[in-house]
């Protein structure tokens, strides 16, 4: 399976080797510590998701779990719409280039800004036509 | 003067959008024929606007909140803002040429290929067309009337951010608190103490640039002012500022917040421009005095980032590189708001002096 970033919903840069990423459509935003960033930016470049995992085998972390971990970040990732699957046609990809593990791969997820787009611009139009809208709108 | 420099996002005009907009420029001028036009000038920094108003009751609500940047002269303008709004029945208004799917989260329009930018809210019923290629924008609302006090205290933000990204600056959601010559940005969701804090700084004898939204050169980089209002919750004058009760220029009515005019309050205070010396992310403690804590980078990103990115319509990575590109040049921290509140201002200052 490859991803890609979900593209214009999602918005990402990479800080002091942590990624950001804002969903603008959920209101929701992330942050990716150094082994997660690692983990999205070969995602991003449309590695597979079983060469990553292969190459978890290799990686030396004192945790004993990293594969499941690895399995449940990008699930999560998965979940929360900031991948989504792509067909792109790549060649193959036995062994995608991980380094520096030194950690478990985490997504701090934060909930607190949602509110600004609680006011939904997606609009009924009365009997005027747009733009003019409801005054209550069921 | 600065370069108005080309972004990618704008191409040539073209499509069923750019008939649209022309549309709506018919549309603005039949308004102008039958109401008179009036005119506004304003600078923000090198960047020359005109305004031009074919509504006299949008005109008594916007120009308040710009007159600290106002020009006592018409001159050649970088961009005109045509502004009306629906009360011009000669004209019927145009029909749409998007779908319901194509108006986004954030109320920016889909016209991918259009070279136009396209915003329509919901709330207030305005819409806001820009074209770079023209250097020319629209801004429609459907009733003057109706309009809440928070788009008077910073009108046309969602163009001028557009127009901003044309020559490398951007609107951020923060305040600009300094002197002529350094200042920080204070930013952070709303709720988080930033409106007190510019008052406390302004009537402590700094310098403000703006209270909500400032507009950020994100190479050099330069904080310039936009809006010379305050937006506070009623309560919080009471408790804070009772003595610039009589001056709220907009009172607060259904839940919102109440407008302050600046310029008229603190004349001479208001910052037109000033040199950024560092990011300031406001946090309310239980501490005494007001402190500061030096703050990572990709935390200062985290916490002013999508505060900014979420209540501007259509902005995204590129916005998102800007803020993070310039707040990894500077020094960031978070600012412990102590109890006592007079200590505030002095720790500020210490930034705006380095």
């Amino acid at each position: 399976m490859r991803y890609r970033v979900n593209e214009p919903a999602v918005a990402f840069h990479e800080v002091d080797r942590e990624i950001i990423i804002i969903h603008l459509e959920s209101g929701y935003y992330y942050n990716l510590n150094a082994a997660g960033s690692s983990v999205w930016k070969l995602l991003a470049a449309g590695h597979e998701e079983k060469a990553i995992l292969a190459a978890a085998d290799d990686a030396k972390t004192p945790e004993k779990s990293l594969e499941v971990s690895l399995r449940e970040f990008i699930n999560t990732l998965r979940e929360e719409d900031l991948l989504t699957e792509s067909s792109r046609d790549l060649p193959p990809d036995s062994h995608a280039p991980l380094s520096g593990w030194s950690d478990l791969p985490v997504c701090s997820k934060f909930t607190d800004m949602q509110q600004l787009l609680l006011s939904d611009p997606v609009h009924d139009v009365d009997s005027k036509g747009w733009p003019h809208i409801k005054k209550n709108p069921e | 003067m600065d370069s108005i420099r080309p972004h990618s996002e704008f191409l040539p005009s073209s499509g069923e959008p750019y008939i649209f907009y022309r549309r709506m420029l018919a549309y603005y001028k039949t308004a102008e024929n039958k109401n008179r036009l009036r005119e506004r000038f304003i600078s923000i920094g090198s960047l020359r606007i005109r305004l031009a108003f074919a509504s006299l009751e949008l005109y008594d609500a916007f120009c308040p909140a710009l007159a600290h940047i106002q020009l006592a002269d018409s001159i050649d303008s970088d961009l005109t803002i045509h502004v009306c709004d629906g009360s011009t029945e000669a004209s019927p208004f145009p029909p749409p040429p998007w779908t319901e799917e194509q108006i986004q989260r954030r109320g920016d329009i889909a016209v991918p290929g259009s070279g136009l930018r396209i915003f329509y809210s919901g709330f207030i019923r305005s819409l806001s067309i820009f074209c770079a290629e023209e250097k020319s924008a629209v801004y429609w609302v459907e009733k003057a009337a109706d309009l809440p006090a928070f788009e008077k205290a910073a009108p046309f933000r969602v163009l001028l951010h557009w127009f901003a990204l044309t020559a490398g600056r951007m609107m951020i959601h923060g305040a600009g608190i300094g002197t002529d010559a350094g200042g920080i940005i204070l930013t952070a969701k709303g709720g988080s103490g930033k409106s007190t804090t510019s008052l406390l700084c302004l009537k402590a004898g700094l310098g403000l640039a703006g209270d909500d939204y400032v507009m950020l050169d994100t190479e050099t980089p330069l904080v310039y002012s936009v809006y010379a209002t305050a937006k506070l919750e009623p309560e919080q004058v009471d408790r804070f500022f009772p003595d610039l009760k009589q001056d709220i220029a907009f009172a607060a009515a259904n839940g919102e917040k109440a407008v302050l005019n600046l310029n008229r309050l603190f004349c001479g205070k208001i910052l037109r421009r000033f040199p950024l010396k560092a990011i300031v992310i406001p946090r309310i403690s239980e501490q005494e005095m007001a402190s500061l804590e030096p703050l990572a980078p990709f935390k200062a990103v985290l916490a002013a980032a999508p505060s900014t990115l979420l209540q501007m319509p259509g902005a995204g990575a590129e916005e998102l590189r800007r803020m993070a590109d310039v707040i990894q040049k500077l020094p960031c921290y978070i600012l412990n708001l102590g109890r006592n509140m007079a200590s505030i201002p002095a720790v500020i200052r210490s930034l705006c002096a380095a």
